[in-house]
């Protein structure tokens, strides 16, 4: 009996005190949990059939639908394995002090039957609260006399209830496999595990190279208008260069700045290239999962702007309501999954952000007791923090701009022939992007900078034990 | 030649918890002379690291002095703080505080690399440096791919590098088994007849043993003075710990009492 009441006990003060990775993925849980709601509610709305157009639009927000729950899995499995990953420590020291198997894989499913019930019941609730922001957009937009009426259909809850408790259930799987897998004493090195320096992967540079050139090459020349095919081939080469280059070229480029001696030994170079290589070994996945969404926002985003501007009013026009219904339901498509990837990005970024505000602490006092004013130091850390930040959305805008076209030729479709309105669309959404990004950088630095002086504090008392 | 003066040296760390804080540091005073090599002994909990982090200007005392080449830390700007540690104080940790994104070279680099020293220099001072403390075929691993006493002699060597007047150690073998301890402890000694001054801080017998002279640390205030004068190491291994009963049945004494 007492087994039963300890458990759920230690879940929720293990939750409490990893509250710093905990939190953020709740959150992220629920605004995703939220925003798919929103997308069924739109879509299983029963004024939806009395729409012009509606089988077409039903049928966007289908795939739409479809795309947002993989996306959304691999958000949320992303955010779990940074959380296992942190966690490792922890578990491996239960373990150790006599917890054994059994005990942590109960710990593990307490918590997750905890976090589901907030973030999902948290979620569908944020979700139809927002749903009525949504409607009155949607009727705003929409050619129709009969505008959609506020209501809560069971079906999307039931629908989006049950795609979060299977993503949420495999990822609970996932980490009892890596629990049984793994010996407690691996557990508790856990996070230092590695930390190797890289070899320099010249073929995957290389690779990454090739796939950028060739994604580029069919955006420039190919109409994707005959084969929709080629639109999805460039992008899947576009991503895979983006891995490859963030992973392995990154590496092979700071690489060879580190071996110009005169150049890297001076003080600020020299920092900013360790501090960089350190970086990207380990978080190329994280920065390059960043502009690939980052990407994918932008392109849905200023596509979805350019049609809507630009062909609405020629729908308009023509009086063609089964044209602007169409062109509404994009305007939507484009804002669910590019607000579901800005989630993804944001998310992402404060993990990064929090992971490296360890490894600065340690770096901090390291760097003070050789020499280094407390002043400088902060500089330092400051202004390195950034390069690893900018990349990506760097990298992001040169995808985007070399995809314009392709999307260009599918907006010639649509009848906006003006390539100078398409770009300005394109470099309007790109400049907000950047706020935005720059926002939510200068948020998480904050939480990053807290990070860097709690855990410097906490050395100082430790060495002084 | 006086080298480093330290004139009644307090230390109270103020804590939110208890109202009067703790005083780690009781007017220490003492003098280390050039070329000497001294150990700090004291149990743990004895004031040892607030001493050695206040010799180092790592931190402030709450009264006193410290002299270092006739420079009163206590009087240093801030902002010149980091350079002076730099040039003229060399540290030595118990957990070495390698980074270990960086080289073994860039490891022992790192001061000069602050100081805007150029490459070809650096690389000259290295060589014989590491060449001495047998890491010379080590410079281009990184620290995980060493053993404990192998950091260590990184360590001495980033210490050194900048040639301090001074090398402070904190506990330098605590981390350490035996035999990298003993080998770390005779390279103080060769260091020691090759000139450098070094203070040491430490709760090892043996490892206080290899020094010319041991000091006593207890509650914050030096208890004791040893010197090795015309003795062996053995020799000065029992009457440090002859030292050492004598300070713990005293303290019963003064329980009893
Ligand atoms: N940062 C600090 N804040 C409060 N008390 C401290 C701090 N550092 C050390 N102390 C206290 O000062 C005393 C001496 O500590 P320390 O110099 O670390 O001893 P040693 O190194 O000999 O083990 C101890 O009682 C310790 O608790
Ligand atoms: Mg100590």
């Amino acid at each position: 009996m007492r087994r039963r009441i300890l458990c759920p006990r230690l879940a929720v003060r293990s939750m409490r005190a990893n509250a710093r990775f905990y939190l953020p993925y709740l959150v992220a849980c629920a605004a995703v949990v939220a925003l798919h709601y929103d997308i069924q509610f739109l879509n299983m709305n029963s004024g939806m059939e009395q729409l012009p157009g509606s089988s077409s639009v039903s049928g966007l927000l289908g795939v739409v639908v479809l795309a947002y729950d993989v996306f959304s899995a691999l958000i949320i499995s992303y955010a779990n394995d940074f959380l296992m990953k942190r966690r490792q420590r922890e578990l491996g020291l239960y373990s150790i002090l006599g917890m054994d198997r059994r005990h942590i894989r109960r710990l593990l499913r307490c918590e997750t039957v905890y976090a589901s019930t907030i973030s999902i019941s948290g979620g569908v609730l944020l979700g139809i609260a927002q749903s009525g922001g949504f409607l009155l957009l949607f009727n705003s937009l929409m050619p129709s006399d009969i505008p959609l009426d506020f209501e809560v259909p069971e079906i999307a809850v039931v629908y989006t209830v049950f795609v979060y408790v299977v993503v949420l259930a495999i990822n609970l799987l996932r980490n009892l496999a890596r629990v049984s897998l793994t010996r407690p004493i691996e557990l508790i090195r856990g996070t230092d595990a590695g930390d190797r320096e890289p070899r320099t992967r010249w073929f995957t540079a290389i690779v990454g190279l090739l796939a950028l050139t060739c994604g580029y090459l069919i955006s420039f020349t190919a109409n994707p208008v005959q084969d929709i095919m080629l639109f999805l081939a460039a992008a899947l080469l576009v991503i895979v260069a983006t891995y490859c280059l963030f992973s392995a070229g990154s590496v092979a480029l700071l690489k060879k700045l580190r071996s110009n001696k005169a150049y890297y030994y001076q003080p600020r170079h020299f920092f900013t290239v360790s501090g960089m290589l350190h970086r990207m070994r380990r978080n190329a996945a994280g920065l390059a999962t960043i502009c690939a969404f980052s990407t994918m926002a932008l392109v849905m985003t200023s596509t979805t702007l350019c049609m809507y501007l630009g062909a609405g009013p020629a729908a308009l026009q023509t009086g063609d309501s089964d044209l602007r219904s169409v062109m509404c339901a994009y305007f939507f498509a484009g804002l669910f999954l590019s607000a579901l990837f800005l989630m993804g990005s944001t998310l992402v970024l404060y993990y990064k952000q929090v992971s490296e505000g360890y490894e600065d602490a340690r770096g901090f006092a390291v760097m003070q007791q050789v020499g280094m004013s407390a002043e400088e130091v902060w500089d330092t850390i400051r202004s390195q923090a950034p390069l690893a930040f900018l990349p990506p959305l760097a990298m992001a805008a040169c995808h985007t701009l070399a995809a314009l076209p392709l999307t260009s030729k599918i907006l010639m479709v649509l009848g906006i022939t003006d390539f100078w309105f398409v770009l300005s669309c394109c470099m309007a959404t790109l400049l907000v992007y950047a706020v935005i990004y720059f926002l939510i950088y200068r948020l998480t630095s904050r939480e990053r900078y807290r990070m860097v002086l709690d855990r410097t504090s906490e050395r100082w008392v430790h060495a002084n034990e | 030649m006086a080298l480093l003066e330290v004139r009644n040296v307090s230390k109270v760390y103020k804590t939110r918890s208890m109202g009067q804080g703790v005083e780690a540091l009781r007017n220490v005073s003492c003098i280390v002379n050039q070329g000497e090599f001294v150990a700090i002994m004291g149990e743990s909990g004895s004031g040892k690291t607030t001493l050695l982090n206040i010799l180092a200007a790592l931190d402030k005392p709450s009264s006193g002095q410290v002299l270092l080449q006739r420079q009163d830390l206590t009087r240093v700007r801030e902002r010149h703080l980091a350079t002076f540690r730099r040039e003229h104080i060399g540290f030595v940790f118990q957990d070495f505080n390698l980074l270990d994104e960086l080289t073994v070279r860039d490891n022992i680099f790192l001061p000069l690399v602050l100081s805007g020293t150029p490459h070809e220099e650096m690389e000259r001072r290295m060589q014989p440096l590491v060449q001495s403390l047998g890491i010379g075929q080590l410079v281009d691993q990184f620290p995980y791919e060493l053993s404990g006493g192998q950091k260590q002699r990184v360590a001495v060597a980033r210490a050194l590098i900048t040639r301090p007047a001074i090398l402070l150690a904190d506990e330098p073998t605590g981390a350490l088994d035996s035999h990298a301890s003993q080998s770390l402890l005779s390279i103080f000694q060769n260091l020691n007849a090759r000139g450098q001054t070094i203070l040491m801080v430490t709760h090892s017998v043996q490892a206080a043993s290899h020094a010319e002279r041991v000091l006593f640390l207890k509650d914050g205030r030096f208890r004791r003075q040893l010197r090795r004068g015309e003795h062996s190491r053995e020799e000065l291994y029992r009457a440090i710990s002859r030292v050492l009963e004598k300070l713990a049945t005293r303290d019963q004494g003064d329980a009893r009492a």
